[in-house]
């Protein structure tokens, strides 16, 4: 007998009598102003947040703030690699259109700018399909994610129910820069992934 | 009303004012106590160690004094749990099953039973309330901190009627004192260790008293006050309530 | 003993030797835990949520073999290649065989407990395949040539200036050096070079959906998929226990597992995976190693909801003061001491004694798993298989008979309270383990008892 067959046989004369599926929790927490809360968890897991008119505003607050800054508190002097999936992006960014080439030549990436399709205000958790090259928004120094406000919902319940079970070969739900607290509980960010995210929440 | 009083065997050996206190307590408030002789003990420190299969003859002779009575009354949380939880009976499979919810630990038979609103006593002291595991989280005498829920404590509760008392506030407002049976020896390292630093926690409050409502800890935490030569003594809940200095 | 017993009482004596250091790991590892309060105090339904979580936990294992196909069917469908493994050998020669087959000899890893279950380092290292661990704990402990000593903190018990040295040992930091800004910029860089260079990488998993093939990984460092998609092979190990029913439950998981294990409302990445990347081949491990035996076990099958927190040893008392490696267990803790002895019950029949059963650990737990009473179950089967010292036995059948007679235990309480047989602190000298840090109760003149006895007297007369 195959090792699957022996386990699945194993299993089903171990498993206990059947147990009804229970229904999902309806009483769920919800938010006056979703968007400030998701701001403030963001703050809260070591992120930022700008509240911008569109992509114009997007593209305004990157050119005459968010380098500078970026810059000035990481002394970057060096030329930087900005890429982006978004074909608005063209003139700030290069673009990466098609996934058709090896992520590794992604390695010396500053900033990634990617499009969120949804936010949650309880944890800041933004999900990011894959679009194009799946290492991107973990390749990255820094990560900029742009999120429509009327896309910030209250909580994961909500989420999942607007997502269904999509079809996406890979996403991943964000919540800040990458960080560790493994050394004695301090909390370091930029472990592995990007140090620092920066969300743009579109009206 | 008529409650027969458990005392469990190490009380009876060693803090027998423990049950004293609480039989004229129970009296005090018109309770008419029977305490029958020739009890013993719950089966807990055999049952604990894993040994519940050598608990048949207690269960017996706890059936044999108890079955029968309304109300069985004691002053610790942790037996009455174990008895809750545990007594059973092959020959005595009815009456086994008829007791277990009959058992009250003292503080729960007095806020929820007699429903006490008002008490005597006095003592003029800084308390500390330690929060025993079985009492609190088993019997849930008092709300628990891991949980999401409303605040409350049926000892609590008690020892705030009683007058001139300073209850003081902890840092770690319920965990274990390390006590936990023949754990006491067999890990004898840890279980001293969460002793000490339960009573620091006490004495970082200037507790000149530690009190609760099982025994067993307070036996625990005195142990490790005297060997520090520590001038905070332990007394058990039923001792304040009874007390009229 | 000491040094040499794999027994936890002995192992915590050794770790007791340091008092200042067990009231830095206590007092670590309970700011931990009082984040975790704070985070689960804010949300009203999370007494609710928990209770869903459970329950979904129980649908799934009573339906197991359903879903495991279903899970498989999916998965193949969506270009995952599926491997079933019936024990730990199994499962490290199946790894050893895909690395082999592409002729790989290095791999990166992140966090996987059931391949610390199933020592898949050591075995892969005797076979010539290095195998780097990317989570900074684990990378931590691995140059440490340790054990990790938490599941989800694997170097809790270490300084920063242990760490440190470490560093300097082999990657070269200033000797002195600990700040853990500057050590992790290190690992940093170290493993950056590891990800970017290795062909291979495993992953652990938190989550299985049925409905869907996929597979959730959740990290706050990235490590995992850093690791994967750079990789021209993906293998994820997981426990069949992992599985649950739709993505929708996902919701349910996700809020608890972080507000559980640190404190935080979600990891900073949970990772989706579906399909292989292009060109990628991605591997699915689903490996048994004696869960279907303890699904079997009726009274501790609840132990196989469990989502890997760690909850349950940040507000362990025994735990904090006792340290992880105590529990010579890659899972350590009380949900540990109710998983080991069910892989073997004379290696750890220790373990569920390693507890007061203060029942913290089940009020902390996100499915709740009633871990205090499986620990009281365990010793029950512990002792009755015979896995307990037979001196203990002797004594614990004389205080059973001398507790079951009234007239045996008046007499017992005549001949000497101090040396009642049946409490634990026998005799006050040097060699009873109670009177080591602590005092003798005093003896009463009069036993209760004795005490009503007389005033009964007075009363009659």
């Amino acid at each position: 007998m195959s090792s699957r067959d022996q386990i699945l046989r194993a299993v089903a004369s171990a498993q206990p009598g059947n147990h009804p599926m229970p229904h999902l929790p309806t009483q769920v927490v919800t938010y006056e102003d979703p968007i400030a809360k998701f701001t403030e968890m963001a703050i809260a897991v070591g992120g930022g947040v700008i509240r911008v008119n569109g992509l114009e505003g997007v593209k305004e607050h990157i050119e005459e703030h968010y380098i500078l800054s970026l810059r000035n508190k990481w002394h970057i002097t060096h030329p930087l690699r900005v890429v982006s999936t978004l074909q608005e992006m063209e003139a700030h960014a290069e673009l990466l259109l098609s996934g058709d080439f090896d992520p590794h030549t992604l390695q010396d990436v500053d900033i990634a700018i990617m499009k969120a399709d949804l936010g949650v205000a309880e944890n800041s958790a933004l999900w990011v399909p894959e679009t194009q090259v799946r290492v991107l928004p973990f390749i990255c120094q820094h990560l900029i994610l742009l999120v429509e406000a009327r896309d910030i919902l209250h909580n994961m319940h909500e989420a999942y129910a607007l997502m269904g079970n999509g079809d996406q070969n890979f996403g991943v739900f964000i919540a800040g820069p990458s960080k560790t607290a493994d050394i004695e509980q301090s909390l370091v960010l930029g472990a592995h992934g990007p140090r620092s995210l920066m969300v743009y929440v579109m009206d | 009303m008529e409650v027969a009083l458990f005392v469990p065997c190490y009380v009876d050996q060693f803090y027998p004012q423990v049950a004293q206190a609480s039989l004229e307590l129970l009296e005090r408030l018109g309770v008419r106590v029977v305490y029958p002789e020739g009890q013993t003990c719950c089966g807990q420190p055999m049952a604990n160690s894993g040994y519940e299969h050598l608990t048949g003859g207690c269960n017996e002779n706890f059936i044999r004094h108890f079955d029968g009575y309304e109300y069985i009354v004691s002053p610790s949380g942790s037996c009455v749990l174990h008895l809750k939880e545990h007594l059973s009976s092959d020959k005595n499979k009815q009456q086994a099953v008829a007791i277990r919810p009959r058992i009250y630990e003292l503080t729960e038979f007095l806020t929820d039973v007699l429903q006490v609103e008002e008490l005597e006593a006095r003592f003029p002291y800084k308390v500390g309330m330690h929060q025993s595991c079985h009492g609190q989280r088993g019997l849930k005498l008092s709300q628990m901190s891991e949980l999401t829920a409303p605040m409350f404590s049926k000892p609590g509760k008690l020892l705030h009627m009683v007058k001139d008392i300073e209850l003081v506030t902890l840092d770690r407002g319920d965990e274990c004192c390390g006590f936990g049976g023949t754990f006491c020896v067999a890990e004898e390292a840890v279980s001293v260790k969460m002793g000490k630093d339960r009573v620091a926690d006490h004495l970082r409050h200037d507790a000149e008293y530690i009190t609760g409502a099982d025994m067993s800890c307070l036996m625990h935490m005195e142990g490790v006050l005297k060997r520090a030569k520590s001038k905070t003594k332990v007394i058990h809940i039923a001792e304040i309530l009874n007390s009229s200095i | 003993m000491r040094g040499t017993s794999k027994r936890h009482a002995d192992l915590a004596d050794v770790f007791n030797a340091d008092e200042a250091r067990v009231d830095w790991h206590d007092e670590t590892l309970w700011f931990v835990r009082t984040k975790r309060d704070r985070a689960t105090h804010g949300l009203e339904e999370w007494e609710s949520l928990r209770e869903v979580a459970s329950e979904v936990k129980h649908h799934t294992l009573a339906n197991l073999s359903t879903y495991l196909e279903e899970f498989e069917q999916q998965a193949i469908a969506n270009g995952v290649q599926v491997h079933w493994a019936t024990d730990a050998a199994e499962h490290n020669e199946i790894v050893c065989h895909l690395l082999q087959k592409h002729g790989i000899d290095r791999m990166v890893k992140s966090k996987s407990m059931l391949t610390e279950e199933c020592h898949l380092n050591d075995y892969l290292a005797d076979r010539g395949i290095e195998v780097i661990d990317s989570d900074l704990g684990e990378r931590i402990v691995q140059l440490a040539k340790e054990m990790p000593s938490h599941i989800v903190l694997p170097c809790i018990h270490k300084k920063k200036e242990e760490i440190g040295d470490l560093f300097h040992e082999h990657l070269g930091t200033e000797a002195g050096e600990s700040d853990p800004q500057i050590l992790t910029e290190t690992a940093r860089q170290h493993l950056r070079d590891t990800f970017l260079t290795r062909r291979a990488a495993l992953t652990g998993v938190n989550f299985a959906v049925a409905e869907t093939g996929e597979m959730v990984v959740c990290t706050n460092e990235g490590n995992a998929d850093m690791g994967a998609h750079l990789s021209s092979i993906h293998i994820a190990s997981m426990g069949i226990e992992k599985l649950i029913p739709k993505r929708a439950h996902l919701g349910v998981f996700l809020r608890l597992l972080t507000r559980s294990a640190t404190g935080q409302p979600i990891t900073t990445y949970s990772s989706h995976f579906k399909r292989p990347r292009e060109g990628q081949e991605m591997h699915i491990v689903l490996v048994d190693n004696g869960r279907s035996r303890q699904l079997a076990r009726e009274d501790f099958r609840n132990s196989l909801k469990c989502i890997r927190c760690g909850a349950c040893m940040n507000t362990c008392p025994v735990y904090r003061r006792s340290g992880g490696h105590s529990y010579h267990y890659a899972i350590s803790g009380p949900i540990g001491s109710i998983l080991a002895p069910n892989l073997d019950m004379k290696d750890f029949a220790d373990l569920p004694f390693a507890s007061t059963l203060c029942g913290s650990c089940s009020n902390v737990c996100p499915v709740k798993i009633d871990i205090h009473n499986q620990l009281y179950k365990w010793r029950q089967e512990l002792v009755k298989a015979g896995y307990t010292d037979k001196k203990k036995t002797a004594a614990m059948k004389l205080m059973a008979a001398t507790l079951s007679s009234p007239a045996k235990f008046k007499l017992a309480g005549k001949l000497g309270r101090l040396t009642l047989r049946y409490i634990p602190f026998a005799v006050n000298n040097g060699l009873n383990p109670w009177y080591k840090g602590r005092e003798m109760p005093s003896p009463p003149k009069q036993s209760f008892g004795e005490w009503y006895a007389s005033r009964k007297k007075e009363g009659e007369g």
